[in-house]
């Protein structure tokens, strides 16, 4: 089977997945997203990044308990699994590499 | 005090995007928020990339789901209404033209709904894929229609009513599907079937 990249939003929401850390919900998340990069991305986009990475087997979830502030409604909770870490690591070479020595970069060209 | 969010836009949200803790986590941003434009746009997006997603991930079933739209529309409206019906019922009078009207709409109805119960546990998704389709499958028509309207060859209630009669072919899709979606759920309620996780794509033929 080829292999699957990630994409741009699905980096990002791996490494806010691993900032968050157990706590990791879609709210958190995308907060976290928002606070490091000033995007603001829309729950529904991280749900559908997060729905991809599942199927990947790059993440797992589990349902909390309902909770009245959530209108009884409970928390999906992520974690990223080993594999994931793996990818992300990948992704970190990969895009060093592409980076490294970049003149265009380093303002040696405007 | 903290107001409640749009319940409209909650029921949108959990009738047409199947993920359940998304519902949750827009209602916990609401809090802190308190913007219903906020919520809205939230839950129309989120509708949006779910059902993207669910096609681009299932992308047979979604050409299945626009086959099957297409074979209802060529048997029932195509074929048996136009071609049998109408020329046998000439409708002549306000009420007639009404009434076939009313059939071919019921027909698009079921059409949605038809899409919907068979390509569950995606019928949102897919009855998306078929509404795309019936969009672009409108442009020419419509495009022939405009063009005409502005080099005069006809006037302007025209294309009026070609847009609004094709706004109301996909309306009446989404709520056949809606219908569908929303009876199963009331279905799975009632004997307490869990919803999560979700079913398997094998699963399709329930």
């Amino acid at each position: 089977m080829a292999k699957e990249y990630l994409g741009n939003l699905e980096l990002m929401v791996l490494l806010s997945l691993m900032r968050v850390g157990d706590n990791a919900y879609g709210v958190p998340i995308s907060q976290e997203i928002e606070l490091r990069t000033g995007r603001d991305v829309a729950l529904g986009s991280v749900y559908a990044a997060l729905d991809r990475l599942e199927r990947k087997g790059f993440v797992t979830s589990t349902m909390g308990d309902p909770t009245p502030e959530r209108g009884g409604r409970a928390k999906r909770y992520f974690q990223i699994t080993a594999k994931g870490v793996r990818e992300v690591r990948d992704a970190q070479r990969m895009l060093t590499n592409m980076w490294k020595n970049l003149s265009v970069l380093q303002g040696e060209i405007v | 005090m903290t107001r409640q969010p749009p319940a409209l836009a909650t029921w949108v949200l959990e009738r047409f995007c199947a993920d359940p803790g998304l519902a949750g986590d827009l209602i916990e941003e609401y809090a802190r928020r308190q913007s219903a434009r906020w919520y809205w746009k939230q839950a129309v997006m989120a509708v949006g990339a779910y059902s993207v997603s669910q096609i681009m991930e299932h992308k047979w079933l979604a050409v299945r789901a626009i086959a099957t739209g297409y074979a209802i529309w060529y048997v029932f409206n195509a074929t048996l209404l136009q071609g049998f019906v109408r020329p046998w019922l000439a409708p002549d009078t306000t009420l007639e033209k009404a009434a076939l009207l009313t059939l071919g709409y019921a027909v698009w109805l079921a059409n949605g709904w038809t899409i919907a119960k068979l390509h569950r546990p995606y019928s949102t998704a897919m009855v998306f894929a078929y509404v795309l389709w019936a969009i672009v499958a409108s442009v020419p028509p419509v495009y022939t229609v405009a063009v005409n309207t502005i080099t005069g060859s006809t006037d302007g209630s025209k294309l009026a009513v070609e847009l609004i009669t094709r706004l109301g072919v996909i309306v009446t899709l989404i709520t056949g599907g809606t219908l569908a979606a929303y009876r199963d759920q009331l279905k799975q309620a009632r004997t307490g079937a869990q919803a999560w996780p979700r079913e398997s794509p094998g699963a399709l033929a329930g």
